[in-house]
């Protein structure tokens, strides 16, 4: 443990003696600052923060990410190319410690970079609250807390497992078609679909009811309903109007609300807490009132959304930037692992690709695999297709996919921006598998190499 | 359990090009063994492969063929590196480090107590006359001094088995002078140490065995003195005699001899000695230097710092005597 800092603590030490290093850290905390100015928005102050919240994040996440990426690839391969490897490797000091020493010092020194920029970010936000406070009424100030400066928690409507029902569905057709051969995509498809029509669409004076669970002993006085349709064809008067019912009569206060919304944006209104039964479930119908007889469709996924409070703005705050750090983690040890054995621009090249690639991951996953899934879901759906060359190299880019890091599903943004909780569990999780598994991967690789390694050979 | 620190058998090393094809043969079936205490010289002209040898002890190069042992343990044993000191063949040491860090950063690399590092730092740094620039980052040091600074930092642990790749290029020649009589000190304490140089004055005077590389294989290898003794011919040194009186010697070793090979010289002074009581002077009348502390005055001269309660007052007598001969 105590060469792993020491060699941490000599890499932060060349960092600070890095007059090129020094000066973009610089420039970055010049820049940092006059973010909320540059940053205007629209001029109205939930504008202003909405703006300077979502791409002060992305801007700051960016350049640590660049950094990190960076520093990690000038680290093993400088050395060995100024043979001060030689040194090194002739102390008695394992391979693997080295390695870690160099990853260590890279995310040091970043996360000194990280807590600045956090300092400055939070900094930020207040002076833009600051800035507007005296010209807001204390209703519109506690609007933008409620909707920016907050931590909410949400839940979903339930959704029906379709899996598990088309396959009953394929298995009674199965039974009631004996011998007759079918077409198994094309049924899956139209039992699919069926499912989707009877949950998600609502015909003209028809009624739909979902129940939403989980609203448990909720601290707060209101709930936030967040919604989104979309109309079988544009509305005349660009809006559908609808009755919404809250609560079920019979062991809640039901409330009632007559809406003309547009469709294809979010909206949301608040409902009060009494509408949810002492279970934690709330019952929500919806009537298709619309003039002009248009069907209503929800999307399958967050169609409504029920928001509420679940802590404080500042420790999400927090956790955002635990989620940068992780982000920061796996990119050093990328970076760490790409130095053991390219030198510094191929290495810096590749981190970014796996960069670029990491941070749209989810994306290409979808787009390979259509369901976004695990590769164990991969692998079940692999039966019922054709195997085809292009299929399995689609499975195969798709795991490899799989084992990157995926940069999308940890960043903040989202969560920053929209004011939501970031669950203690999710945090967890990333933190686990981030820096424990995927970093771990990339450093036992990168020491593997490492130890393989001839240190007083030529690099070529 | 025999005595042998080092062991290679049939070390071979050929570096292959990026296609893999066989380059260099740098070494070839290299078998030697070096045993406690003793200071081993390895000679050759560039490129004979002394550097590689080194290397490949040190598990820095992994051989093509054959075996290293050291301790009796294989190279990449970690634990036994505690007690190897390595100066490469040039100091690759941290620019941004001042020289004090770099010794610390090194000595914490090992199993020793900070406190002993604490201490040994600023010894070992007067030791190789460091002492007044030990604050100074490495990359404003001149070669020289970055070549002392490589030496402090191999003595850091006080290492039992000490590998020296040309130990006194690019050092003047009190350092060269101070360099020598440590190597005779750590061989007083019982260290073990493997020397690579070009100046064969020096590997004579120090060594006590040595082998000689030419192109990867070992031309010759055994004693200094059995090697360098010559039977053929006497030297005799005499006080400045009138011409007669040496007429009267040759004549009477010309007849009782019957040699005819006789030649009369002036004993020289040597440079190196002349240069010594140059700097001998500056450092009595107190110039400064912004390099190297190069030698102390008497009362001044450094000590090798040890763990272990020994005489250190080797390396003082050694300089002092050779201060005072001329006088
Ligand atoms: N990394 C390497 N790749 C290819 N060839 C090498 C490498 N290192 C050394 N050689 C070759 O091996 C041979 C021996 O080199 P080595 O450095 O051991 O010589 P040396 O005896 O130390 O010479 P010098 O007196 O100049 O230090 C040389 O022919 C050299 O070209
Ligand atoms: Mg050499």
């Amino acid at each position: 443990m105590g060469s792993i800092v020491n060699i941490a603590l000599k890499s932060i030490k060349k960092a600070m003696h890095d007059k090129m290093f020094i000066g973009v850290i610089l420039i970055f905390i010049i820049i940092l600052p006059s973010l909320p100015i540059l940053l205007y928005g629209d001029g109205t102050a939930q504008g202003h923060l909405k703006l300077y919240l979502t791409y002060s994040l992305y801007f700051i996440m960016f350049f640590v990410s660049i950094t990190a990426i960076f520093i990690s690839c000038m680290s093993l391969n400088e050395e060995l190319e100024k043979k001060q490897m030689f040194l090194l490797c002739t102390k008695p000091v394992e391979k693997w410690k080295i390695v870690l020493g160099f990853w260590l010092g890279a995310v040091l020194i970043t996360l000194i970079l990280i807590i600045a920029a956090a300092l400055i970010n939070y900094g930020g936000i207040k002076w833009i609250i600051s800035r507007y406070e005296p010209s807001l009424s204390a209703l519109e100030m506690d609007k933008i807390k409620e909707q920016l400066l907050s931590s909410r928690k949400s839940v979903y409507i339930e959704q029906p497992d379709i899996k598990k029902i088309v396959s009953a569905q394929i298995a009674d057709y199965k039974k009631e078609h004996k011998g007759e051969s079918f077409d198994y995509q094309e049924l899956e498809k139209k039992f699919k679909r069926k499912i989707f029509y009877e949950t998600f669409c609502v015909p003209p004076r028809y009624e739909k009811k979902w129940t939403v669970k989980g609203l448990n002993n909720l601290k707060t006085d209101t709930v936030t309903i967040k919604f989104k349709y979309f109309s079988s064809e544009k509305p005349k008067d660009a809006t559908i109007s609808a009755e919404w019912s809250f609560g079920d009569p019979l062991k809640a206060r039901q409330q009632n609300y007559y809406l003309e919304k547009s469709p294809e944006i979010y909206h949301s209104f608040n409902i009060p807490v009494s509408a949810i039964d002492k279970d934690g479930n709330l019952l929500i119908s919806f009537t298709n009132l619309d003039n002009s007889y248009l069907t209503v469709i929800f999307p399958e996924k967050n169609g409504i959304e029920i928001m509420f409070h679940a802590g404080s703005f500042f420790v999400n705050f927090c956790k955002s930037y635990l989620l940068i750090f992780c982000q920061i983690c796996v990119l050093c040890a990328i970076g760490v692992f790409f130095s053991s054995f390219l030198s510094f621009p191929v290495a810096v090249l590749m981190s970014l690709f796996m960069y670029a690639l990491g941070t749209q991951a989810t994306y290409f996953l979808n787009l390979l695999t259509q369901s976004g899934s695990s590769p164990f879901e991969i692998i079940n759906t692999m039966g019922n297709e054709k195997l085809s060359f292009l299929i399995i190299s689609q499975k195969i880019i798709a795991y490899m996919i799989y084992a990157f890091p995926h940069l999308d599903a940890i960043s903040p943004v989202p969560y920053i921006t929209d004011g939501r909780v970031i669950e203690i569990n999710f945090l967890l999780r990333s933190v686990f598998i981030i820096i424990f598994v995927k970093s771990g991967f990339f450093l036992l690789t990168g020491s593997l190499i490492f130890n393989r390694k001839e240190i007083a050979r030529v690099i070529v | 359990m025999s005595n042998a620190v080092v062991k290679t058998h049939n070390l071979t090393k050929i570096f292959k090009d990026f296609w893999g094809r066989n380059k260099v043969k740098a070494l070839d079936k290299l078998s030697i063994e070096i045993n406690r205490g003793e200071v081993f010289g390895l000679l050759g002209p560039n490129g004979s492969g002394k550097s590689t040898t080194l290397k490949l002890m040190l598990g820095l190069l992994f051989p093509t063929k054959g075996k290293v042992s050291i301790f009796g343990k294989p190279v990449n044993n970690t634990a036994i590196k505690e007690k190897i000191g390595f100066l490469p063949e040039e100091s690759y040491l941290y620019g941004y480090l001042t020289a004090k860090e770099t010794l610390f950063f090194y000595g914490n690399l090992f199993d020793i107590s900070r406190n002993q590092i604490k201490k040994r730092t600023p010894q070992l740094l007067e030791m190789v006359g460091l002492g007044k620039v030990g604050s100074r980052p490495v990359r404003e040091f001149s070669k020289g001094m970055t070549r002392r600074l490589g030496l402090a930092q191999a003595l850091i642990n006080d290492p039992e088995l000490i590998f020296l790749d040309e130990p006194t290029s690019g050092l003047d020649p009190i350092g060269t002078k101070q360099i020598k009589n440590l190597i005779t000190e750590m061989k007083n304490r019982g260290k073990t140490i493997l020397l690579c140089s070009h100046l064969l004055a020096d590997v004579e005077d120090v060594c006590d065995r040595i082998a000689i590389l030419y192109g990867g294989k070992i031309r010759v290898m055994g004693k200094v003195d059995e090697l360098l003794s010559k039977h053929d011919s006497l030297q005799l040194n005499l006080p400045e005699l009138k011409p007669e009186t040496l007429k009267q010697i040759k004549c009477l070793i010309e007849k009782t001899e019957n040699a005819s090979n006789i030649t009369v010289e002036h004993p020289k002074d040597r440079l190196e000695k002349f240069f010594l009581k140059v700097i001998e002077q500056a450092v009595v009348d107190k110039s400064e230097t912004a390099g190297a502390n190069v030698l102390a005055t008497e009362k001044e001269i450094p000590e090798i710092p040890e763990t272990t309660e020994h005489n250190s007052k080797t390396n003082k007598k050694i300089i002092n005597d050779l201060l005072n001969k001329e006088n």
